[in-house]
């Protein structure tokens, strides 16, 4: 930047300025980096725990409906599944988090999971589904909070990149500028005043 | 277009039909991928992807990470598991700069 500017004063008054925007504009992409991160330890807290739960309520899940398919009629299981009336409803919504949004899903759970005959049915199916069932809210709150997590861990990698950019780059430049054009300015300055002294020593020669 | 769906190989996804859930069976990579971006393209707000199909499509995923929707979220499946969780420690390691995960 140095190279391609002109040393005059407007051009100073005008890097000085530039200077003081990107001082302010730094500090606030740092306080705004700060929250995020502060934001982002407070989701942190259980959901670890809760991924670990979900996962293996699935997996409890996924290994009774193994063995219920094994010792059952496949047809069986697939008519269990169609006289299920238990319902579904995702309420999507978003919510505001500094700068961005971020998914809220509501769920509306409705009728009862085990609701076909369990004569031709495996005792593992009913397992399977209820655990399935347990897992579901658990699944959904995972969803939301991972999702949150990861726009959030997006945010700050996007802030921290500005925030050096300001730091490490754009402020350094520009106040080498300002000392390049002050030092310029000077030496004008400078050059002007001998020059004046030299032209009335020659005057007073004459 | 769908609120949720669930990809994954038949054993993993079908229980799921019980709980009033759509259902997507696949059982290639490449069909994942297909189905995926159709409910992506469709406008579906909550995916249940199975890890090893999250895997293959992860470049997909990546490319959507930054829209509020489609979230797309890896369900444990078939194999080792453990995925998901790798998955959010590196990213909170880019993020933060320290493996507090």
């Amino acid at each position: 930047m140095v190279g391609n500017v002109n040393p005059n004063r407007m051009e100073l008054l005008r890097l000085k300025r530039r200077i003081q925007i990107a001082k302010r504009g730094h500090k606030l992409l740092k306080d705004k980096q700060d929250e995020l991160v502060r934001q982002l330890f407070t989701l942190l807290k259980g959901i670890r725990e809760l991924r670990e739960q979900v996962e293996k309520e699935l997996k409890i899940a996924q290994k009774k409906y193994a063995m219920a398919k094994a010792s059952c009629d496949e047809e069986i299981l697939y008519e269990s599944f169609l006289i299920s009336t238990k319902k579904l409803h995702l309420n999507i919504e978003q919510k505001k988090l500094l700068t961005f949004s971020v998914p809220v899903f509501k769920e509306s759970i409705e009728g009862d999971v085990l609701s076909y005959g369990f004569s031709d049915t495996p005792m593992e199916l009913d397992m399977a589904l209820s655990a399935l069932d347990k897992a579901l809210k658990g699944l959904i709150e995972l969803a939301e909070r991972e999702k949150t997590l990861e726009l959030l861990a997006v945010e700050i990698e996007r802030t921290r990149r500005r925030v050096n950019a300001l730091e490490f780059r754009l402020i350094p430049e520009l106040e080498e500028t300002v000392k390049f054009i002050t030092q310029k300015l000077a030496e004008m300055e400078r050059s002007d005043i001998t020059r004046l002294m030299k032209i009335k020593d020659i005057v007073r020669e004459h | 277009m769908k609120e949720i769906v669930v990809i994954g190989n038949p054993e993993i996804v079908e229980p799921f039909r019980a709980v009033g859930v759509d259902v997507e069976v696949v059982t290639t990579p490449s069909a994942s991928e297909e189905i995926l971006k159709r409910h992506i393209k469709e406008g579906t707000k909550l995916i249940f992807l199975e890890e090893v199909f999250f895997k293959h499509n992860i470049k997909l995923i990546m490319e959507n990470r930054e829209n509020l929707f489609p979230t797309i979220v890896p369900i444990p499946g078939r194999g080792r598991g453990g995925y998901a969780q790798e998955r959010l420690r590196i990213l909170i390691r880019k993020a933060v700069g320290a493996d507090i995960f």
